[in-house]
């Protein structure tokens, strides 16, 4: 049931641009990817290749043992899942949801069978004769995923599923999807540009930017150790400098001499990358790094001050909502754990 | 308040400033004053002449045609029980029926491939679809009869290709009237149907092709179903205006083959007998709003 994908130097070029170029990606059976990334990157033209709904201008794309480039899309066996969910607005619920049976021409009998276990599976038994005008968003993006896995596909895709929704209902459908992928234990690709969304269910994170890959990993591997200065600042927020290695556990960026993990190569470029929530506010002169704070936006849980460093440039630090809120103005030391903070090696001093 | 607000912040003349001010307070002449033009205009032009011809078809007339003041339902009786008159009305209907039917395929394949081909010509085509509309119908109508004639660009060819031995009779025939009239609602149709097909999301058909369905089974599971409010928009339209014809059946038709707008015309331009003529175009009248009054009501059960 749970196929492998696999995109070999997969382009597609629209009209002489390209969309996508060089994708090389292994879907594992049964586990979930996120393909995630702004807005243009490409991330749904490569969905929609998976599909069969775009033709690739040049690669190959496998699915389980067999080379589906140029099958068309009703004979891919791979269930689909749309951002407007597409659901047909002239069928109820369950004519909608067995249409993927009828097409393959099962007995009715059998049919009538499947359609109310998936509909108890995305728990929406008793919508059978409900048309999708009726229905809430919440409850459209169930009877597509229902319509969808009702043929028991190689694979689901679900492009942008849950950003119609508002944020509430976006976080439980979230659990709801990973939930029934995890029990059917099938082989799942999912769009999107929300980061959060990406890091919380998703296996894999594929980051994806002007039509090429910059990384694949777990989510902890994307935010922890990205692999480019892309991935670094589109997943999460980050303080970025970039620099040379000084050789002693410093990073030299300008007039700034950073704290850094690495002790070795010594004139390397390379950048740090700060979290937040990995750094801290202490009293001036408590630190190497002093700065002047600019102001903070209050988030609930914590406080994200801005702090103008020395040379200028900002660092953004998050503060738990407790003790004493330094003032705008006043001067504070900027710390941070160098072990917890990833150094990027080798990058462009352009980059 | 803010009337006066606005009549002061007002910039311009003396005279400007005035009639602002004027119409401040009595703001709701404003739209009343626009509409009213046109409304006069199609009062003028439109509703007072149908309403006019509606009330004469209920007036007696003496042998010579001259209107009595008794009204009288005798110009329906007639209509309906001279065989005669009975069955150009079933022929015209027949025609209509058949123009419609070959019309709105047509066109619905026309308008299908607008809607859904990318292509970089593809205004080129919507301006080639939309030029017959801007040809009088009386030129078109010529138009067709140096092409459909005995000797004319079509049966020319399919003779000299061996395809016939004699030429196909097109003028005063039924058939003919049904091409040429199809060739003139055409455009019209396509524009209905386009209207409606391109406003189809595509990801439906794309849902469906994801769920097993080939192009064809998308199509009739998908686009079609979806597509029927247009469909049923265009029959209407197409019938209504079929039903209507006067050129092609004056041009095409001739003495032969008789349509009932042209009797219509030879009632009151030529008989000079207005009560009949009135009472035969009021038959058309109902017919042609009984269609719409029907596809509404199927319109609006479907909706439900």
């Amino acid at each position: 049931m749970s196929a492998t994908i696999r995109l070999h130097s997969l382009r597609k070029e629209f009209d002489g641009v390209v969309a996508v170029d060089a994708i090389e990606l292994t879907v594992e059976p049964g586990l979930l990817y996120a393909l995630l990334g702004p807005s243009g990157c490409g991330k749904t033209t490569t969905l929609r290749m998976i599909a069969g709904l775009e033709t690739p201008t040049a690669g190959a794309i496998w699915i389980g043992e067999a080379d589906c480039t140029h099958v068309p899309p009703y004979a891919r066996d791979l269930g689909l899942v749309f951002q407007n969910y597409a659901l047909f607005p002239h069928m109820d619920v369950a004519t909608n949801v067995a249409f993927g049976l009828r097409m393959r021409r099962l007995p009715e009998d059998e049919i009538t069978k499947r359609v109310a276990e998936v509909l108890a599976l995305v728990q929406l038994a008793g919508f059978e004769r409900r048309r999708p005008k009726q229905l809430s968003g919440g409850q459209q993006q169930r009877v597509a995923l229902a319509r969808a896995l009702v043929t028991r596909p190689r694979a689901l895709l679900l492009d942008e599923p849950l950003s119609n929704l508002d944020k509430n209902l976006r976080d439980e459908m979230r659990t709801q999807v990973r939930d029934i992928q995890n029990r059917l234990g099938i082989t799942a690709i999912l769009v999107t540009h929300d980061q959060e969304e990406a890091l919380a269910i998703a296996d894999r994170v594929v980051v994806m930017n002007k039509g090429r890959i910059e990384q694949i990993g777990r989510g902890e591997d994307v935010y922890r150790r990205p692999a480019t200065l892309f991935v670094a600042r589109f997943v999460g927020t980050a303080n970025v400098f970039k620099g040379n290695l000084s050789g002693d556990g410093h990073l030299v960026a300008g007039t700034l001499r950073l704290p850094v993990k690495a002790a070795d190569r010594a004139g390397e470029r390379a950048a740090l990358v700060v979290r937040p929530a990995d750094a801290a506010l202490r009293p001036a002169g408590a630190g190497a790094l002093t700065g002047v704070v600019e102001g903070h936006v209050y988030q609930g849980a914590l406080r994200r001050y801005t702090v103008r460093l020395a040379d200028g440039s900002p660092f953004v630090v998050d503060v738990p909502d407790q003790g004493t809120v330094p003032a705008p103005g006043s001067t504070v030391a900027v710390t941070y754990d160098p072990a917890r903070c990833h150094v990027l090696r080798g990058v462009a001093a352009d980059g | 308040m803010a009337e006066r607000a606005l009549a002061s912040a007002v910039q311009g003349d003396e005279p400007t400033r005035r009639v602002v001010a004027w119409f401040a307070p009595r703001r709701w002449l404003v739209p009343v004053l626009l509409v009213l033009p046109i409304a006069a205009v199609l009062m003028l032009a439109y509703v007072i002449p149908v309403a006019i011809m509606a009330g004469l078809g209920f007036f007696a007339t003496d042998p010579t045609g001259k209107v009595l003041p008794t009204l009288t339902l005798a110009h329906f009786v007639k209509f309906f029980g001279d065989s005669w008159y009975f069955f150009v009305l079933v022929r015209s209907l027949r025609i209509a029926f058949f123009v419609t039917v070959l019309t709105v395929v047509l066109g619905y394949v026309v308008a299908y491939f607008l809607a859904f081909y990318r292509s970089r010509l593809i205004e080129l085509y919507l301006v080639l679809v939309v030029a017959p509309i801007l040809i009088g119908n009386v030129v078109r109508a010529y138009g067709w009869r140096f092409l459909m004639g005995e000797s004319g660009i079509v049966n020319g060819l399919l003779t000299r290709l061996g395809v016939i031995d004699r030429p196909i009779p097109f003028l005063y025939t039924e058939h003919g009237i049904v091409i040429a009239d199809s060739s003139v609602l055409l455009p019209i149709v396509i524009m209905i149907l386009l209207g409606v097909l391109s406003r189809i999301d595509a990801t439906y058909i794309e849902a469906a092709k994801s769920l097993g369905a080939g192009r064809w089974r998308a199509f009739w599971h998908v686009t079609l179903p979806l597509s029927l409010p247009g469909v049923a928009a265009a029959c209407v339209v197409c019938f209504t205006l079929a039903l209507g014809t006067f050129e092609t059946a004056v041009f095409i038709g001739g003495k032969r083959v008789q349509m009932i707008a042209p009797l219509v015309y030879e009632q009151i331009g030529v008989v000079f007998n207005w009560p009949f003529g009135a009472a035969m175009s009021l038959v058309i009248l109902a017919i042609s709003i009984g269609g719409i009054a029907l596809n509404d009501r199927l319109m609006r059960e479907r909706a439900r």
